[in-house]
This record gives C-alpha cells, sequence and structure tokens, in this order.
C-alpha cells in the first residue's frame, strides 16, 4: 500500500511541473504585449499602402516611452513635417503648413493612421487587451514552421475596432505570427501576418507585417521597421509641445 | 558682360544638386475647371466657365536640427490680363536654442482654437463670414513677425511676438503701426487653457470692427485684444474663445467699440466609426458677437451677432471622403453651403469635386442674387461648381 501511494505520488510530481507550467491564455496575451513594450524605443517606419490603382508609401520616425507617450513625424512629401504626440489620454497634432497645434481626446485615438489599417492607439501603445477581450487558449498549431499557441479573443467592451480576433503566438518568443480579426458573427475582416521578424535586445520584434483587408479585392497594407533602436535614452524634451511643434 | 551672366548661370546650375541636398522641394498642385453664375460688369448675370487653381512651391531646410527654414509662395492661375499672380506665403528662420526657439520672418502662429471660427486669433481674426470652405485649412494668412518662444514644461509654453508695420499710404513704416502680443499655453485639470493679449497697432482694422453697427466713422489707431481660449472633452472635443478689442484713443467711443467687438467662438468635434472601415466626423461651431443685431435688417448683412458653422464628413475606407460644410447666419436666415468629395487616387495624387451655394435674399449675408453686387469684389451669385485634380510631388 505504501509502495502504491508512493508511486502515485511519483507520478503525480511528475505532471505538477507541467501543469505549473501551462500557461493561460490571459498569460500567453499579457506576454505577446510585454515583448511589444519598451521602456523606450526609437524606429523609422514605412507603410506601403496597395490597392488596384498601386502602391502609396507614407514613411515615419518614431520615439515611444512605456505605453502610453510616444511621437511620430510623418517624413513622407505629402505630409512631411506632420506630427502626432501621444500621451495617456490624448492626442497632440502639429500642422507645419498651419503652424497648428491641435489638442484631442477620445475618439481621434482610435482612428486609423495614414489610411492605414492602424490606428493612433495600435501604433502609439495603450494596450491593455487583457481587461478589453475574453481570452480562450483554443490549442496548439505550426505556422510556417514555427510552433504557436492559438488564441480567441472577443470583446468584452464596444470601444475595440474588432469584436474578435483569432491569434496564433510562438511558444517560444511570444510573438504574433498571425492574426485574424472577425465581425460578431464570425465573418472575416482582416488578416494579419508577420514576414520578418528581428532579435534586438535579446526579444523578437516583427519588422516586417502584411495586413489584408478581406472585404476587398486587391487590398494590403505593409508594414516595414527599420533602424530600430531599444532602451535608449531619449530626452524628457521629445515627448513635448516644443519638440512637437519644432 | 554675356560672358559673366552666362558663368554665374552655369555656378548656380552646379550648386543645385549641393542645395537639393540640404531641401526638401514640395509642390502641391491644385487645378480645377470651374463653372460658375456669375455677373458681368454691367451687373448683368451669366454661366462662366474658367480653369482656375494653383502651385504651392515650398522649399523647406533640413539639414541642421537646430536651425529651420521655408520659403513658399502660391504661383496663382493666370487672371483677365494673362500674368500669373504670384503670393509670398512664408519665408521665415527658426533657431532652437537650449532654453528658447526664435522665429523671424513671414509666417503664421496659430493662436486659440477653431476650424473657422476662432475668437482667440487676435493676431489674424477669425470671425468672418466670408471664406472658401473648398481647402482643408481655411484660415492661412501669413504675416512678416518676430516670435521667442519660452517651454515652461513639457506641455506649457509662453511665446511672444512683435509684428513688422504695414506700409502706410505715405509709403511708411511707423513704429506705431506695429503689433505685439504674448501667450501663455498650459494646462490644468484635463483643460487646455490659453490666454495672451495682442496690441494691433495697425491701420489696417478690417475684420472685427466690420461688425461696428455706429454709423459715425472712426479713426482707430491702435487696439488692445485680450483672449482667453480654453479646450476640453466632454465625449466630443469642445472648445470655448473669447476675446474683445480696446480702443486706445478716441475715448468716447471706448464702450461702444469694445462691446461691438466682444466675441465668443465655440465648437465641438467628434469622430466616430461608422459601418466597416468607414469614419463619420461632425464639428459644430458658432461665434457670437453679443452686441450686435439680433434681428434681421436690411443692409445689416455681415454684423449680426451669431453665424453658425455645422460640418459632417463621411470617410470612405482610406482613400474617399465627403463633406457637407456650411456657414449659416441664423438671424436673417441664409447659408452658404458647401459639398465636397476627394479621392485619394494615386500617391500625392487626389480627385476633387466642389459645389458651393448661397442661399438668401438679395440683401443678406449670403445670398443667390446679391443686390448691392459690387464687379471686382463679388465673384459667384449663387452657384459655383468645381472638378479637378491636386497633386503633391
Amino acid at each position: 500500500m505504501k509502495n502504491k501511494i508512493i508511486t502515485i505520488l511519483i507520478l503525480l510530481s511528475l505532471f505538477i511541473p507541467v501543469a505549473a507550467f501551462t500557461l493561460t491564455g490571459e498569460e500567453i496575451i499579457r506576454r505577446a504585449d510585454n515583448i511589444q513594450i519598451f521602456e523606450t524605443s526609437e524606429a523609422s517606419g514605412e507603410f506601403q499602402i496597395k490597392d488596384r490603382f498601386g502602391v502609396k508609401v507614407s514613411t515615419f520616425n518614431s520615439w515611444s516611452r512605456g505605453t502610453n507617450e510616444s511621437l511620430i513625424e510623418f517624413t513622407s512629401r505629402a505630409e512631411r513635417g506632420q506630427k502626432v504626440l501621444r500621451t495617456e489620454d490624448e492626442l497632440y497634432l502639429f500642422y507645419p503648413d498651419a503652424e497648428e497645434l491641435i489638442r484631442m481626446q477620445g475618439s481621434m485615438l482610435r482612428q486609423s493612421m495614414l489610411g492605414s489599417d492602424i490606428s493612433y492607439e495600435d501604433m502609439t501603445g495603450g494596450k491593455d487587451r487583457i481587461s478589453q477581450y475574453d481570452v480562450i487558449l483554443e490549442g496548439e498549431e505550426s505556422f510556417k514552421g514555427n510552433d504557436c499557441y492559438v488564441l480567441i479573443m472577443t470583446a468584452k467592451v464596444r470601444t475595440v475596432p474588432y469584436p474578435k480576433e483569432k491569434l496564433w503566438i510562438d511558444k517560444e518568443t511570444f510573438l504574433v505570427w498571425k492574426a485574424e480579426y472577425y465581425t460578431k458573427s464570425d465573418r472575416l475582416l482582416k488578416e494579419m501576418e508577420t514576414l520578418d521578424t528581428k532579435i534586438i535586445n535579446g526579444r523578437t520584434i516583427a519588422v516586417e507585417t502584411r495586413i489584408v483587408d478581406k472585404m476587398k479585392t486587391d487590398t494590403e497594407t505593409i508594414m516595414f521597421m527599420s533602424d530600430i533602436k531599444i532602451n535608449i535614452p531619449i530626452d524628457d524634451a521629445m515627448f513635448s509641445l516644443e519638440e512637437l511643434s519644432w | 558682360m554675356v560672358k559673366k551672366a552666362f558663368s554665374v548661370l552655369l555656378l548656380l546650375m552646379a550648386a543645385v544638386p549641393l542645395l537639393m541636398a540640404e531641401n526638401s522641394i514640395s509642390i502641391d498642385m491644385e487645378l480645377y475647371n470651374t463653372v460658375m453664375k456669375t455677373r458681368n460688369l454691367a451687373k448683368e448675370s451669366y454661366w462662366a466657365y474658367a480653369m482656375a487653381g494653383k502651385a504651392a512651391v515650398s522649399f523647406k531646410s533640413t539639414g541642421n536640427r537646430n536651425v529651420r527654414a521655408d520659403l513658399a509662395g502660391d504661383i496663382l492661375y493666370p487672371d483677365s490680363s494673362g500674368i500669373p499672380g504670384f503670393i509670398l506665403q512664408k519665408a521665415y528662420v527658426k533657431a532652437k536654442f537650449p532654453t528658447l526657439r526664435l522665429t523671424l520672418g513671414k509666417t503664421r502662429l496659430g493662436w486659440g482654437d477653431g476650424f473657422v471660427f476662432n475668437s482667440g486669433d487676435v493676431i489674424f481674426g477669425s470671425t468672418s463670414p466670408y471664406v472658401n470652405l473648398t481647402g482643408s485649412e481655411i484660415r492661412t494668412d501669413t504675416t512678416w513677425l518676430t516670435s521667442i518662444n519660452y517651454p515652461l514644461g513639457r506641455f506649457s509654453f509662453i511665446e511672444g511676438l512683435i509684428v513688422a508695420p504695414e506700409a502706410n499710404a505715405s509709403g511708411m513704416r511707423q513704429i506705431g503701426d506695429s503689433g505685439a502680443g504674448f501667450r501663455l499655453y498650459t494646462k490644468a485639470g484635463g483643460i487646455k487653457i490659453e490666454t495672451g493679449y495682442y496690441f494691433d497697432g495697425t491701420d489696417n482694422t478690417t475684420y472685427d470692427l466690420n461688425y461696428t453697427n455706429s454709423t459715425e466713422a472712426y479713426t482707430i489707431n491702435a487696439l488692445h485684444r485680450p483672449y482667453i481660449s480654453l479646450q476640453g472633452n466632454i465625449g466630443p472635443d469642445w472648445y470655448l474663445n473669447s476675446s474683445v478689442a480696446i480702443p486706445i484713443s478716441n475715448s468716447n467711443i471706448l464702450e461702444s467699440i469694445t462691446k461691438d467687438t466682444f466675441n465668443i467662438s465655440m465648437g465641438l468635434f467628434h469622430m466616430m466609426e461608422v459601418g466597416y472601415n468607414n469614419s463619420l466626423s461632425f464639428r459644430l461651431e458658432s461665434v457670437i458677437l453679443p452686441y450686435l443685431n439680433w434681428e434681421g435688417d436690411e443692409g445689416a448683412a455681415g454684423s449680426y451677432a451669431i453665424l453658425v458653422y455645422p460640418e459632417i464628413s463621411l470617410g470612405l475606407g482610406s482613400t474617399v471622403r465627403m463633406s457637407l460644410r456650411s456657414i449659416v447666419s441664423p438671424i436673417d436666415l441664409s447659408a452658404q453651403i458647401t459639398s465636397g468629395l476627394s479621392w485619394n487616387v494615386f500617391e500625392g495624387f487626389n480627385l476633387l469635386a466642389y459645389t458651393t451655394v448661397n442661399a438668401g435674399d438679395g440683401d443678406d449675408t449670403f445670398s443667390w442674387n446679391k443686390s448691392d453686387w459690387m464687379p471686382g469684389v463679388d465673384s459667384i451669385d449663387g452657384i459655383s461648381m468645381m472638378m479637378g485634380v491636386s497633386f503633391i510631388y
């Protein structure tokens, strides 16, 4: 009897580490979000918005600090010099031609940036997906040779852009390799795929992503990030009205 | 002599690539086919067709992190003389020192808040109802100025400026005709607070004072223009501005002019998602001059106490935008209504269409058949339609 109990205990103990290290859906999302949050960052970026009339290219430089502070300066010809300063709950826009400084709050934060499929909120942090979505770990799958968790996120609030998302998240790096965005009635709206990555400061970061609008034919947005620098010293004045209007 | 000029030309041509390396050159071309109802010199109405447009050329410096400059002008479609017009829009240099920023030259300073009506814009004036609603920016006036901007933290600053006087009738630029002022911009309890003062010494008092309902003519040598501007969010973003023009001389009419020029502008703006990938934005602005006319009166157009600007704009996907803008004069029940459509087809290239209709009686603020038509001043007699393109390259 004693031996039997010991055998059961040993068998149970074999399972304990597995149970202890099995991640919940929320924890996976938290880790996926965390690899995108830096103390500070600096990068250059490019949007290629493709449709049946050709490609429109917009370029920008960005600086961020934590989850709530960022500055984006557009460098492409049509928008050159326009800047966006994001703080926790407000957005400042600067239009150099009009020398106009505009402060906005609320709804503007969720608007699309430069007509792309990415909002100011997406671009500049401020993500809190755990409080906005119910997360279910649906299973595991291999995506392009990478072992991934497959998660379903269903919106708890109406202020998110998509009521339902399905994500393929790398089991090792917690990079989102693929995402599908659905309506409430499970109609596929958009599909995001990571095309290229780079390891910076030990983190795997997407440097080329493609977003395909499934409601339209022949349209996609490709975003490239380059010259990424993480956790570098950035002057406090970078996230100020002085820098915005310069 | 010819040889010398040729040498200079060759040197300039050789320098162009070097200049290009330190500059960003952009040209924003807008060209329209315009059909409108107008009148000839005998004030007889007829339908006119014309090309119209401009090329906005800008040379911006890019080489120096601490010094910026812009030389920009509009080349306008030729008028009846056949000669293209030219307006120098900007010619300034800005320098960023460790503790302050200096701007010198021809440029604009955006004081106060408001898209069409802005009582805080005491330098240029943004309360007139007569504006072109087809542009993405409504108020674009610039002037020759010197300004210093001194940061007081990340979201606060003070700014001082001196505006150079325009030449008077004798061709003199008198120091007393200058403008000078300052503003404080800060944030408290989630609300942006901006307040300032502008000494308006210019002889050209054509804006706020055109509302003065006095029948006598006065010479105003200078005006004090204090203002305040607030902005916050209550679901929609809101803004509220107020200013007044207090004459320095002619103290016997001080109270009358001060009351007539006291004005308040306010606005609401909200943007929302509509359906899939579309956005709908609403803007509602108003300017109130409480001591002017609250009742419709023959010949009182332009001096009524309230004007309203409603705007609805629908963005279809990322490339098509439709808008409906209007300036409404509620006292005489007249309005200027402008509908617009823009389609961003290729990179930097847009197809544009606008229709502007004036609705009102002959002596209203806006009228389909203006009774006191002034050849050379008035252009649209009731309706105009524009179709064209814009291209930034």
